[in-house]
């Protein structure tokens, strides 16, 4: 019985540790990931002005055809570019006490409000449009 | 027997009222928690991501105009 409290004292305490490095990791992340985002920036706009990536209703980045995902270079960028907003929606979802997918579809919602016409976005039906071709023309 | 039939009504108006507390608390609280959540994510977003509107003008953005560019009246 002694034996077995010691233990159970040694794996809460590696456990305590473990979730305090873990906070702390946490904490200094969001400039971390701004900072990656950020030097991102111009090639992902590159890439979604020439028609090559856009995005899906879930705020992420992904090719628009299966030619352009084959791509080494727009594969990485895209899986470079999900997995921090991944780690960005995380954060801010738990800092405003909602889920990550509301804090990924209200960035879906951003970038569509701030593209131009020529960008595309995939539906919810799954099709790919760009944006002039999803919004309702004026007569 | 002559105060049966006040008790009753009072029974019945005091579970009417009841009920229409508890319908009116449902449907507000949760329309004012939502706004306030979107408000707060949709502020942290953009206070994340303004390094777009520095320099680069975004994807060509058209939806919006910066705000030390806006045009004075």
């Amino acid at each position: 019985m002694k034996k077995l409290n010691i233990k159970t004292i040694v794996l809460y305490c590696v456990v305590t540790m473990f979730s305090v490095v873990t906070i702390c990791a946490a904490q200094d992340t969001k400039d971390d990931i701004k900072s990656r985002m950020k030097d991102r920036f111009a090639k992902v706009n590159e890439l979604k002005k020439s028609g090559k990536i856009g995005e899906t209703p879930f705020g992420f980045a992904e090719a628009v055809n299966k030619g352009f995902a084959q791509d080494e270079e727009i594969s990485k960028l895209i899986t470079a570019e999900n997995n921090d907003r991944r780690l960005l929606y995380a954060l801010i979802a738990k800092e405003s006490q909602t889920s990550v997918e509301e804090v990924g579809m209200g960035n879906a919602k951003r970038y569509f409000q701030k593209a131009s016409d020529s960008d595309y976005f995939k539906t919810q039906a799954g099709e790919w449009k760009q944006k002039k071709n999803m919004i309702p023309q004026k007569p | 027997m002559k105060f049966i039939i006040p008790i009753i009504a009072g029974g019945i108006v005091l579970t009417l009222t009841g009920c229409w507390t508890i319908t009116v608390k449902h449907q507000v609280e949760p329309i004012y928690i939502t706004m306030n959540v979107n408000v707060k994510v949709e502020k942290q977003l953009n206070d994340f991501f303004d390094f777009e509107d520095q320099g680069q003008g975004g994807s060509g953005k058209t939806g919006s105009i910066p705000k030390d560019k806006t045009p004075k009246q």
